[in-house]
């Protein structure tokens, strides 16, 4: 390692605004970060991130645009059209080399995420002198970015980080051991206090199978005819081709679909509660950053981390079978004075996902200090 | 001799899905009655190719000309998948479409139908598709283009039309309706004996037919109902999207419950004899699966969002339709429909008569008539 401040390359799939790249940011931007490593990163597609992290005095390397498409990735997407993606992704390896050569060698090299492992990959990154994976991911999502074949690799790594526990026992089942296997989990910022109105409820991410959007407009749609009064906002990204429901009907339905927002806290102004119905989702953001705003958080039982973050009376979680049961807790919390369960998450969240608290862990994986 | 119209149906593929299967009934139709000659070109080929060459001249690009087209469509937009297309067509078919009527037979082909008729011969759109799926296949600044190109446009339903008249622009002068169909079954109609699940779904294992939704729908019915069994008969159960529908069927418990059947030949064994068929798509305009369910008396629980709500209501079964992703609406009407085998009879013979008009014999002259302009 070099004598000055280590080099780490940090891999991300994209610089969007969902959980994996503003978790790199939040850490990258960090104070303490800066103090004891030179960040590079290196993100597949570029995003609002960028803006954000280069202000902050980050290196960034946005390898391709975040809608167009380069030279290089038509000509490997033609290859993969005609049975050729071999060659596609050897086009498209030489020509990011090619962006980052200027780059000091790494002593690190950081994966964050899966979706970034096929990118660190192409770059021949993973021969670094000490590679850290940061997986975010439970098993559907996992097998969508990396292919069973490449988790042996994963599990080499020097050290594997784990947003939650459900995170790290995945890393153990495909043969990362305990010992190399650190929970680092999302961090937010001290927030003030939100004001809590009745009335409206919000879901926040990306439409979808994953983030359960399915079980919200269910339960929505009971929630119209017991309590009418309650709005249900879905702020994001909108369903992928093929899951959105037919316009002509489908727009007319239960929930408020409101586009993705750089702060969503601002799209709804003091929301009843966070609703969050994910069939798999480790441990999302947006449910550290309704509990650092004392907005109580409800949430679908068996998604992942949200089970331990809500455990002990700091939120509600429901058995996702009947959607009469989430919307009649979402009418209840909605209806209710506040009562313990959001001081009590705010205090649990400012004790374990803190900056100040993650981010000496996440620096000490970089460098492999103890 | 009196000349009888020639039509030159285009389709993108020979699956056996939807728009596809249509195509072959109508083509079948055709020959049967002498009533039009018909040429079929294929943009691709499919499981369904030997029935259509059972029936009519059937061209299917060589494989390359496609993968160039698709390469073309994909890479670099319609203007060079039209010349890339246009070569293609001239490649694999020798005849002239100069005096046919060509007929996009869905969508996905209509970029290839253009190309063929080249300005010079009358171009109909068969349009099967709703908004979600239009749009993905023909993004709206290349289907201002195809519109100019086109005709006439028949839509396989009132809710199609509307998208073209409303959403499209298109004169209504310019749309006919002729519903989907499907053969008349045979046997009177009746079901095979076979495994009869209570609660049935027949489609393909893709996000738009929602097979996660009859998923949940066992789950929550199963709270009451323990013994229930359901299955999802249609694959294929090898893509990504039956990973997430397997999590689903593990995560609630219904191994062994909930049957992914797959791609089966026939789909009559899987019929539920005594309960409910169930179609919760997320857009679906024209499911051909909901008619020859109606003309085997089974029952059917859908939600709005395309031609099987249309037809609930028109068959009087109104309150056998939920709002679109109101699943426990969607459980109430299944419950009540397997708690009464008198309701669950009277809702199959009322479905039966709404669906008695909607077979091919009924049908296929209507959309010849609609295809060629009403010159026969």
């Amino acid at each position: 390692m070099s004598a000055a401040r280590p080099v780490v390359w940090a891999v991300v799939r994209d610089l969007g605004r969902t959980g994996v790249p503003i978790a790199l940011a939040r850490l990258a931007t960090w104070p303490g970060t800066s103090d004891a490593v030179e960040l590079h990163v290196i993100a597949r597609y570029d995003g609002p991130l960028r803006a954000e992290l280069a202000a902050a005095g980050t290196s960034v390397t946005a390898l391709e645009p975040e809608r167009a498409r380069s030279g290089a990735a038509t000509v490997a997407a033609g290859a993969a059209h005609l049975g050729r993606p071999g060659a596609g992704t050897a086009v498209l390896g030489a020509a990011w080399r090619r962006r980052i050569r200027t780059l000091p060698e790494p002593d690190a090299v950081l994966v964050q995420g899966a979706g970034a492992w096929p990118v660190a990959e192409a770059l021949r990154a993973l021969d670094a002198p000490r590679l850290v994976v940061h997986l975010h991911e439970l098993d559907v999502a996992l097998s969508r970015s990396v292919p069973t074949s490449a988790l042996p690799a994963m599990a080499s790594a020097h050290q594997v980080l784990a947003v939650a526990q459900p995170v790290a026992a995945l890393a153990q089942s495909f043969g990362v051991p305990a010992s190399r296997i650190t929970i680092v989990p999302g961090t937010v910022d001290p927030a003030a206090a939100s004001p809590r109105g009745r009335t409206d409820v919000v879901s926040v991410g990306e439409a979808g199978w994953r983030k359960g959007t399915d079980r919200a407009i269910a339960a929505a749609h009971v929630l119209r005819r017991t309590d009418p009064q309650l709005r249900w906002h879905w702020i994001g990204r909108g369903p992928e081709p093929g899951w959105a429901f037919a316009a002509e009907t489908g727009a007319a339905g239960p929930v408020a679909f409101d586009p993705a927002a750089p702060d969503p806290w601002s799209v709804v102004d003091g929301p009843a509660a966070l609703v969050v119905p994910s069939r798999e989702d480790p441990l999302p953001l947006v449910a550290l950053e309704a509990g650092a705003r004392g907005i109580p958080v409800v949430a679908c039982a068996g998604s992942g981390g949200l089970d331990d973050l809500l455990a002990d009376g700091r939120g509600w979680l429901v058995d996702p079978t009947d959607p009469r049961d989430l919307a009649a807790v979402v009418a209840e919390v909605a209806a209710t004075r506040p009562g313990a369960e959001p001081e009590a998450l705010r205090a649990h969240v400012r004790a374990h996902h803190a900056l100040d608290v993650v981010g000496p862990r996440w620096v000490a994986a970089l460098t492999a200090r103890t | 001799m009196i000349a009888v119209p020639r039509v030159v149906l285009v389709g993108h593929d020979a699956s056996a899905t939807g728009a596809p299967l249509c195509a072959l009934a109508w083509a079948r139709w055709a020959a049967r009655t002498e009533a039009a000659a018909v040429e079929v070109v294929l943009d691709r080929g499919g499981p369904l190719v030997p029935d259509f060459e059972a029936v009519a001249p059937t061209h299917v690009r060589s494989p390359v000309a496609g993968e160039v087209v698709a390469a073309a469509d994909a890479l670099l937009g319609l203007a060079a998948g039209r010349w890339a297309r246009r070569g293609a067509a001239l490649a694999s078919r020798s005849g002239s479409a100069d005096d046919a009527t060509v007929v996009a037979a869905s969508v996905a082909a209509w970029r290839s139908a253009a190309a063929m008729a080249r300005g010079r011969s009358r171009l109909v759109l068969w349009l099967h598709e709703l908004d979600g799926v239009a749009d993905r296949i023909v993004a709206p600044a290349d289907r201002a283009l195809l519109l100019d190109a086109t005709d006439h446009i028949v839509a396989v339903g009132d809710r199609v039309a509307r998208q073209v008249t409303d959403r499209w622009g298109v004169d209504p002068d310019r749309v006919s309706v002729v519903g989907s169909f499907v053969d008349a079954p045979g046997s009177a109609g009746t079901p095979a004996a076979g495994p009869s699940p209570e609660v049935v779904a027949v489609g393909s294992l893709v996000p738009r037919k929602g097979a996660e939704h009859v998923v949940a729908l066992a789950a929550l019915l199963r709270r009451d109902r323990p013994a229930l069994r359901t299955a999802w008969v249609g694959g294929p159960l090898d893509g990504p999207y039956a990973d997430l529908v397997r999590h689903d069927v593990r995560s609630a418990g219904l191994e062994g419950s909930f049957d992914l059947v797959g791609l089966v030949d026939d789909v009559d064994p899987w019929w539920p004899t005594d309960g409910v068929l169930v179609h919760l798509a997320r857009e679906d305009p024209a499911p051909l699966v909901v008619l020859e369910a109606g003309l085997r008396s089974v029952p059917v629980v859908t939600w709005d969002t395309g031609g099987a709500a249309d037809l609930l209501r028109a068959a009087g079964l109104d309150h056998l339709v939920a709002a679109p992703g109101d699943l426990v609406a969607v459980a109430e009407a299944v419950a009540t429909l397997l708690d009464d085998p008198g309701g669950r009879a009277e809702a199959g013979r009322a479905l039966r008569d709404a669906t008695a008009p909607r077979t091919t014999d009924a049908l296929a002259p209507v959309l010849l008539d609609a295809l060629v302009g009403g010159t026969r």
